[in-house]
C-alpha cells in the first residue's frame, strides 16, 4: 500500500473518532436539556423535600392529633467548658421564658466533669433555642431535630400513647412511639421510603371530647375514683373515642411515669388494660345462649325462686315464683340468669363466652391490652357456671364488653375491634342466629323502658342496655362490700342499633354512700343518657318523632 | 483539501465548545434556582405544618369548650343534644297574605 493512502486511511478513522466523540458529548447535552421524566422528578424532589421524617396520625375527618414540629436540642462538650462560667450561664438558663425543664444540680455536675459529651435538654422549642443561643458559653451547642407534638393535649391521650426520642445524634434524633398507637404502629410511622405514612384512626375528636367531658362530670357529680368509657360501631368494630379517667398529656408523658398506684396511674387504660368482674352486664349472654339454643323464648316463664348448686346457695333480694324472661332479665336476677346457663350446660356457656371473645387478648391495635382472666376449662363446673352466668368468676375488660355487646345487636355476626376507620362492613363468622341478635335488642331495650335502667331513656333515640355493679377484691383477696365498680353497657339508637356504649365509674354514690345510691341505676344509668344525649347529634343520629320544643316556642 | 476538512472540523469543534460552556452554565444556573426553590418549598412546608398543627391546637375540642363557657354572656352558645333536633315541617312560615300557613 502506497504511503498516501494509508496515511488517508488514518485520517479517516481519526476523523471517525472525533465525529464518534461529538456524537456522544451531543447526546449528553441533549440529555442535559430534556432533563429525566416528570415522574423520576417528582419522586426526586418528594425525597429531597422531606421536611418531618414520621407520619402525622389523623382522627377520621382529617383532624389532626399528632405530628412532629421543629426542635432543638442543648449540648455540651465539658472539657471545653470554662468552669468559672457555668454557674452565670446556669442563672440566664433558668429565666428563659417559657422555662426550660432542666436539673440544675444534675447539669452543674455533668458541667464539672471531663465527659467529652453530656446532653443538657432534649428539647427546647425554637423560640426557647433563640434565647438560648444568645447566652451560650464556650463548650455548650444548641443543635437541630424534630418533636412529636399533640395539639389536643389530654384528648384520646391513652390511644395516642406517646412517643420519645431514640437513636440521638446532635443535628438529628430518631423519633420512636412508647405507647399505645404511637408504638404499635411505629414502624409504619417512620416508613419513609417515598413520602411519609399517615396514620387514620376511627375515633371521632368530638365524639372523644363529649365522651371525656362527661366522663369528668359524671366522676366528679358522683365522687368516684376514676372512670372509663368506650363507644364502638356495632357493625365495622370501630372504637369512636375512648376514654380513661384520670389521664395523662402525651407531650409530657415523662412526668407520669414516676407515678407508682397502678389502679389510678394516669397512664393505666381501664379500657383495655383493667379487668373487672363486669357483674350483672354478663346476664345478657345467659339470655342470648339460652334464646340461641332455643330453651327459652322472650316470654317463657323462668323461676326466680333460691337455687342450690352443690352445697351453694343462689339468690336475689327480692324473689318472685316466676318471670318472663324478659321481666328477669329487665330486674337483674341472678338465679333467672343461672337457670338459663345450667340448661345451656357448662362447655356451650364456655364455647358462647369465646365465641365473643371473651376468653382472650383483645385485638386492638394496643400493646396495653390485657389478657381476660376466666377459669380453665377443667374448673368450669357447675358452680362456675352459675357464677359466671351474673358476671362473677370472669374478669373482662371493658373493651371486651362493648365488643360483645356489639356482636349481640349486630345482627350477631363477630367483630374486632379496631383503631383504624374501617372503609366498610366486613361481615364476620356468625355467632348467633339474626332473630335471636332481635330477640336480645327487645331485652336490652325493655331493660331501660322498664327495668333497672329507665334513667337513660331520652326523647327521640331508641336505648337499650344492662347495668352490672361489681364488688371490689380486696388485697386480702375478699369482696369490698362498700367498694363497687358500677358498670352500664348500653346500645343505641334504633331498633337495629349502631353504636355501643360501655361506661364505668369506680367507686361512685350519688347520695350518702348507702347501697342504692351506690348501684349503677343511680349514678352511671342516668350519667349514660347525658352522655347520649350529646353524641347522638354529633354522630349524626336524628332523633324519631322529635318536635323541637324551641321552634314550637318560637312560632308562639 | 485537507485544510479545508481540518478547519471544518476545528470549527465544529469550537462551536460545540462553545455549546458546552453554555448549557454547562444554564446547567449551573438552573441547578442553583432549584436549591433555591427547594429550600424555599422546605421552608413554607415547615411553616405550613407549623400552622398545621397550631390551628390543630386553637381548634380542640376543650379550647373551643373553654371559650364558649369564657363567652358565654355574650355568645349564649351551648352544646347541642336531642332536643336540639326538630323536623322541617314543624317551622311555621308565612304567606304573602301575612298568615302562618299551616302544614296540610
Amino acid at each position: 500500500m502506497d504511503p498516501v493512502s494509508t496515511r488517508s486511511a488514518r485520517l479517516n478513522l481519526l476523523i471517525g473518532f472525533i465525529l464518534m466523540a461529538f456524537v456522544a458529548v451531543g447526546i449528553r447535552m441533549a440529555s442535559f436539556v430534556s432533563d429525566v421524566d416528570p415522574q423520576t422528578r417528582l419522586i426526586r424532589s418528594e425525597n429531597t423535600n422531606q421536611v418531618f421524617s414520621r407520619g402525622d396520625i389523623l382522627d377520621r375527618n382529617g383532624v389532626l392529633l399528632a405530628s412532629n414540629l421543629p426542635a432543638h436540642s442543648i449540648y455540651a462538650h465539658p472539657h471545653e467548658v470554662e468552669k468559672n462560667m457555668i454557674d452565670e450561664f446556669l442563672n440566664e438558663l433558668e429565666k428563659i421564658n417559657p422555662p426550660i425543664n432542666i436539673d440544675r444540680a444534675k447539669i452543674e455536675k455533668d458541667l464539672l466533669s471531663d465527659r467529652k459529651f453530656v446532653w443538657l435538654s432534649n428539647k427546647i422549642s425554637p423560640d426557647q433555642s433563640q434565647q438560648v443561643n444568645k447566652i451560650l458559653i464556650k463548650g455548650v451547642y444548641t443543635g437541630e431535630r424534630e418533636a412529636r407534638v399533640y395539639p389536643n393535649g389530654r384528648l384520646a391521650s391513652h390511644i395516642l400513647g406517646g412517643a420519645s426520642f431514640g437513636e440521638e445524634h446532635v443535628h438529628k434524633a430518631e423519633i420512636i412511639g412508647v405507647a399505645g398507637v404511637e408504638k404499635y404502629f411505629n414502624e409504619l410511622l417512620n416508613q419513609n421510603d417515598l413520602k411519609r405514612t399517615n396514620l387514620t384512626l376511627s375515633i371521632d375528636v368530638g365524639a372523644q371530647q363529649i365522651l371525656t367531658e362527661m366522663l369528668d362530670l359524671g366522676i366528679k357529680r358522683f365522687g368516684a375514683k376514676g372512670g372509663s368509657a368506650v363507644l364502638m360501631n356495632v357493625h365495622t368494630g370501630e372504637v369512636i373515642a375512648m376514654v380513661s379517667l384520670p389521664d395523662f398529656d402525651p407531650n409530657r408523658r415523662s412526668e407520669f411515669l414516676s407515678i407508682e398506684s397502678q389502679e389510678h396511674n394516669p397512664l393505666f387504660n381501664m379500657v383495655t388494660q383493667g379487668t373487672y368482674e363486669l357483674g350483672s352486664t354478663f346476664k345478657i349472654f345467659s339470655a342470648a345462649m339460652a334464646l340461641e339454643e332455643n330453651i327459652v323464648q322472650t316470654e317463657s316463664m323462668i323461676s326466680t325462686l333460691p337455687i342450690k348448686i352443690k352445697h351453694k346457695q343462689f339468690s336475689d333480694k327480692k324473689y318472685h315464683n316466676e318471670l318472663t324472661v324478659m321481666e328477669a332479665i329487665a330486674r337483674s336476677k341472678n338465679t333467672a340468669s343461672i337457670r338459663m346457663a345450667l340448661g345451656v350446660g357448662n362447655e356451650k356457656q364456655r364455647k358462647f363466652l369465646m365465641d365473643l371473645g371473651l376468653g382472650k387478648k383483645c385485638e386492638i391495635q394496643l400493646h396495653e391490652a390485657a389478657i381476660p382472666s376466666a377459669p380453665e376449662p377443667r374448673k368450669w363446673n357447675d358452680v362456675a357456671l352459675a357464677t359466671i352466668s351474673f358476671g362473677h368468676g370472669i374478669s373482662v375488660t371493658p373493651l371486651h364488653l362493648a365488643t360483645a355487646y356489639s356482636m349481640l345487636v349486630n345482627g350477631g355476626y363477630e367483630i374486632k375491634p379496631t383503631l383504624l376507620r374501617a372503609e366498610g362492613v366486613e361481615e364476620g363468622r356468625r355467632i348467633i342466629a339474626h332473630e335471636t341478635s332481635r330477640d336480645v335488642v327487645s331485652l336490652l331495650l325493655n331493660v331501660v323502658n322498664n327495668g333497672t335502667a329507665r334513667e337513660t331513656r331520652i326523647e327521640g333515640y331508641q336505648i337499650g342496655g344492662k347495668t352490672g355493679t361489681s364488688e371490689k377484691i380486696g388485697s386480702d383477696g375478699n369482696y369490698l362490700e362498700d367498694k363497687n365498680f358500677v358498670i352500664f353497657a348500653s346500645v343505641f339508637s334504633g331498633k337495629e342499633p349502631n353504636y355501643s356504649l360501655v361506661v364505668m365509674l369506680d367507686e361512685a354514690s350519688s347520695g350518702d354512700g348507702s347501697e342504692y345510691q351506690r348501684q349503677a341505676g343511680s349514678t352511671v344509668v342516668p350519667l349514660t343518657g347525658e352522655i347520649i344525649a350529646r353524641l347522638g347529634p354529633m354522630l349524626g343520629l336524628i332523633p324519631e318523632n322529635r318536635i323541637a320544643e324551641e321552634i314550637i316556642l318560637a312560632s308562639k | 483539501m485537507n485544510w479545508s476538512t481540518t478547519l471544518i472540523w476545528l470549527f465544529l469543534a469550537v462551536l460545540l465548545s462553545i455549546g458546552t460552556f453554555i448549557v454547562t452554565n444554564q446547567t449551573t444556573e438552573i441547578r442553583r434556582e432549584f436549591e433555591r426553590l427547594r429550600e424555599v418549598k422546605e421552608l413554607n412546608r415547615e411553616t405550613l405544618k407549623i400552622l398545621e398543627v397550631q390551628w390543630a391546637h386553637l381548634t380542640n375540642p376543650d379550647f373551643l369548650r373553654k371559650l364558649t363557657e369564657e363567652n358565654f354572656d355574650r355568645l349564649w352558645l351551648i352544646a347541642g343534644t336531642n332536643l336540639n333536633y326538630g323536623s322541617i315541617d314543624d317551622l311555621p312560615y308565612f304567606t304573602e297574605s301575612g298568615n302562618e300557613n299551616e302544614k296540610n
